[in-house]
């Protein structure tokens, strides 16, 4: 029997059953030709990156490696309908996941063109034509297309993030937004920034101009010794610390602490929910 | 919501056997209400009361397929008839838990003294059966051949389960066509 469940968000955050009965996502005709995964690549439409021996992997889920028994989980709560992290069906032997994010949480308003009337649909959730990760237990591997939509699925698993190339780390320092110093040029940035700028890349395509400038101004409240030139909008970048603060920034590394108003750099991050 | 009806119906199937052990005890005949029945003798009317809760019993075995369906399976079909990788670690019997708490209710009714307090008592448990979830022991599903059992599955979760199945090995047991009462207890409509 196939059976849909939901895990919620924040700390206490855990997985419910929805329904049972329903085929939610089909199993895609692809699978079969994997790619391990590899950040350069540039997945092909019929193509899916695949980790195998998944259960031992560190940022594998309890909730996978044991037996599946739907009667165990309790059915979810109205409450909860709004708190979905993630949804997972379960159909003989395979995992679906799909994230649930604000963009397939829909609510709207809808001109119905029959009788011109406007009608407030109840909310709905999308499902997506495809599961963002599909993990099949019999062969022990997942395979996804996206990374970063799994990493509030998978804790852990931008660890695969791999530094970025010369070729990335180049086109990274030529954004608008960064004026390098005379002496500071891509062959001089480390393994440890190399890995930063892998990640702030993939942070910063999901930004629109706003969000950018945004950053741009939180950056400069926490980083008051990076130069910004008001007129071009960029920063100065003239070494190795210079580049890590600015990143950082873009990962939104800063914060102030609620009582006494201490400026902070969070040296590692989990996300709560 | 059918689900929250479904749960009324229950908890009243369950204690309303309180009401027809007063209702003998009292001697409350059906030519006290309907003075033309005044030719049958008093036994008539004690086994249509005895009646009402399995004809209820029976709806609520019908409604109970329209609920959220669940199932306790085996991963792969093969493994079943190996009888290895089972869901279930353990299976106990429950048929007799019920017992204590429906002797209770017996002698609660027969020494009622008044019939407001009858009302007031059996308002009482009723409530009580229905928020605690786990007494929907009703004896009546012995009638219609359904037992009772606590099953412990293989992460160590206890439910209960209300199925005409004859359950002993729990190497050998699945459930596919279970559905849902609530969080803990689950009906099997597999026959």
């Amino acid at each position: 029997m196939n059976h849909l469940l939901a895990k919620t968000k924040g700390r206490n955050g855990r997985l419910f059953k929805v329904i049972s009965n329903e085929e939610i996502f089909e199993l895609p005709d692809d699978l079969d030709n994997p790619r391990e995964f590899d950040s350069d690549y540039k997945l092909e439409d019929d193509e899916w990156f695949a980790i195998e021996d998944f259960s031992e992997q560190e940022y594998s889920i309890d909730f996978i490696e044991r037996r599946f028994v739907s009667a165990e989980y309790d059915q979810i709560a109205r409450a909860d309908y709004s708190n979905i992290n993630y949804l997972c069906a379960y159909q003989s032997g395979v995992y679906y996941f799909q994230k649930v994010g604000s963009r397939q949480f829909i609510s709207k308003k809808l001109l119905s063109l029959n009788n011109l009337t406007i009608t407030e649909n109840e909310p709905i959730i999308v499902i997506n034509d495809y599961a963002d990760a599909i993990y099949n237990k019999d062969e022990d591997i997942l395979y996804f297309k996206k990374l970063p939509v799994l990493s509030t699925i998978f804790k852990g698993i931008d660890v695969l993030y791999k530094e970025a190339t010369q070729e990335d780390t180049e086109e990274f320092l030529e954004n608008d937004f960064i004026r390098l110093g005379d002496d500071y040029n891509a062959d001089k940035v480390k393994k440890a920034n190399r890995k930063r700028i892998a990640m702030a890349m993939e942070t910063i395509s999901h930004f629109n101009q706003q969000e950018k400038s945004t950053i741009f101004t939180y950056i400069r409240e926490y980083c008051e010794d990076l130069e910004f030139d008001e007129n071009d909008a960029n920063f100065t970048i003239e070494s190795e610390n210079d580049l890590k603060s600015l990143l950082y920034g873009i990962e939104q590394r800063y914060y102030t602490t609620l009582l006494g108003n201490e400026k902070r750099l969070a040296n590692s991050v989990t996300t709560i929910e | 919501m059918l689900n929250f009806i479904f749960r009324l119906l229950l908890t009243f199937n369950a204690t309303s056997l309180i009401l027809v052990v007063y209702a003998v005890k009292e001697r409350y005949v059906l030519s006290c209400l309907f003075p033309k029945l005044d030719f049958l003798p008093d036994f008539v009317s004690y086994l249509v009361y005895f009646l009402i809760p399995i004809i209820l019993t029976f709806i609520s075995l019908i409604v109970a397929n329209g609920l959220d369906s669940d199932s306790i399976e085996f991963e792969k079909e093969e493994d079943k008839e190996r009888g290895i990788n089972s869901p279930i670690k353990e299976i106990e019997q429950a048929n007799n838990a019920f017992l204590p708490s429906y002797l209770g209710y017996f002698f609660v009714a027969l020494s009622v003294p008044y019939c407001d307090t009858l009302i007031f008592v059996f308002g009482i448990l009723f409530i009580f059966t229905f928020l605690s979830q786990t007494l929907y022991f009703n004896p009546l599903f012995l009638f219609f051949g359904y037992h009772f059992y606590y099953l412990t599955t293989d992460n160590n979760i206890r439910i209960f389960i209300i199925t005409r199945q004859k359950l002993k090995d729990p190497k050998k047991e699945s459930f596919s066509k279970l559905k849902r009462i609530n969080n803990f207890t689950f009906i099997d409509k597999e026959k």
